[in-house]
């Protein structure tokens, strides 16, 4: 069980994940910080949500991929890459009678980066599809996992609108953060959170500046329900103080 | 009777302000900060001393004092103030009980009128004010406590 979303700004793509490492069977979870990892060499990030094992191999092969300055055929590189071993998996799975060991392990991937020609945001499906979600029309957001159906709620008034890296940071935190409290379980914090800039640059976001978004995310949520409260209920028998009171006014009065 | 510090008595005399105004007598923990530092700020020395103020320095959103939250803590464990939690808040409101307002009445025999009455009015204004204005009256006055306030873009 996953949560895994990107966010892609005029100023770079930030990608931010939960923790959890579900084992269906026993109904256990692992802390697990591999659902993001960086590849500084080809200016990009990857997200994996299913099986570990499989994440694992791609994440390997990914690492000893060549930068590629052309996107269609980097996009064509990474879907093979992708989908050699998304076949690998299906045609060594030995099924067996129970659920979550009766169908082949499964991934969908996200990749994140900026190429010569601009920035590109990957999904790749479990049966190897893919798309760029980097596309203008798709409003620049991916989100894939068993918290997906939260991230894309809490998106959506987010979509059309044109973002920057530092916004998205807290965004991002915003949707990890409430998803991972409202899921009765699979979803764990800490929240894993990663960027790349317009250059191609990647850096981690650490817990100094996970703190200060956990801040901003709480100042958000007392906006956001204040705000809506005055304005569907405004309140016009009590007089609203203008300013701070000085101690002589109050006197006065 | 339980001996408490100057702040403390400024701290049960605003709760005793909240629980008599017309507005909620539910503060929370920002409002409750909000209200100390102005004040803090804005008290004559002649009234309460420098010693007894609490001391902010700018944090997230704006003037901060961990004092406020351990005296908080101190008069919760004495009996004096009440934690309420709210469905779906990731924040605590806090009042006084029967023992805090006992406290506060006893407290607000030694104080000048002038001084309750400035307490009352500070109380109206953090209630009476939304969050968002709150902090943007503060920040005005006092802009050095905006510094580090994830707030201050916004309100620039």
């Amino acid at each position: 069980m996953t949560l895994i979303i990107g966010i892609l700004c005029s100023d770079g793509i930030v990608m931010a994940s939960d923790s959890a490492s579900t084992d269906l069977d026993t109904g256990t979870k692992q802390p697990s910080d591999q659902k993001i990892v960086p590849y500084p060499q080809q200016h990009m990030i990857f997200g994996g949500s299913g099986d570990v094992g499989l994440i694992q191999k791609i994440q390997d092969r990914l690492g000893k991929l060549p930068y590629q300055k052309d996107p269609n055929k980097f996009r064509k590189e990474l879907k093979n890459l992708i989908c050699e071993e998304l076949k690998e998996s299906n045609k060594l799975h030995v099924p067996y009678p129970s659920q979550s060991y009766n169908s082949p392990p499964i991934a969908i991937c996200i990749l994140a980066g900026f190429l010569e020609e601009g920035p590109f945001l990957l999904e790749f499906e479990r049966d190897g599809r893919d798309t760029d979600y980097g596309r203008k029309e798709l409003g620049g957001f991916v989100a894939i996992g068993s918290g997906k159906p939260w991230a894309l709620a809490l998106f959506r008034p987010h979509l059309s609108n044109t973002r920057m890296v530092q916004e998205a940071k807290v965004i991002s935190y915003r949707i990890l953060s409430d998803a991972i409290a409202l899921a009765s379980y699979g979803l764990a914090e800490p929240i894993n959170m990663f960027c790349i800039n317009n250059k191609g640059k990647i850096s981690k976001i650490e817990n100094d500046e996970k703190h200060i978004l956990n801040q901003t995310c709480e100042l958000w949520r007392r906006l956001e329900s204040e705000t809506l409260s005055k304005a569907l209920t405004p309140n016009t028998e009590l007089s609203i103080p203008e300013n701070i009171p000085d101690m002589e006014s109050t006197k006065k009065s | 009777m339980e001996e408490l510090s100057e702040k403390q008595k400024l701290l049960i005399a605003l709760l005793e302000a909240a629980g008599n105004s017309q507005a909620t007598p539910l503060l929370d923990p920002i409002r409750i900060m909000k209200a100390l530092f102005i004040l803090c700020k804005k008290i004559p020395e002649n009234y309460i001393s420098n010693e007894d103020r609490y001391q902010f320095k700018p944090y997230l959103y704006g003037p901060y004092s961990s004092e406020v939250y351990d005296d908080l803590a101190i008069l919760e464990k004495s009996g004096f103030v009440t934690r309420t939690t709210l469905q779906w808040r990731n924040w605590s409101y806090y009042s006084l009980t029967k023992k805090g307002r006992e406290k506060a009445e006893q407290i607000l025999k030694t104080y000048q009128n002038e001084l309750s009455e400035y307490i009352k009015s500070i109380c109206n204004f953090v209630q009476r004010n939304d969050f968002a204005s709150i902090l943007e009256k503060v920040y005005k006055a006092f802009p050095e406590y905006a510094a580090e306030s994830v707030f201050t873009k916004r309100t620039a």
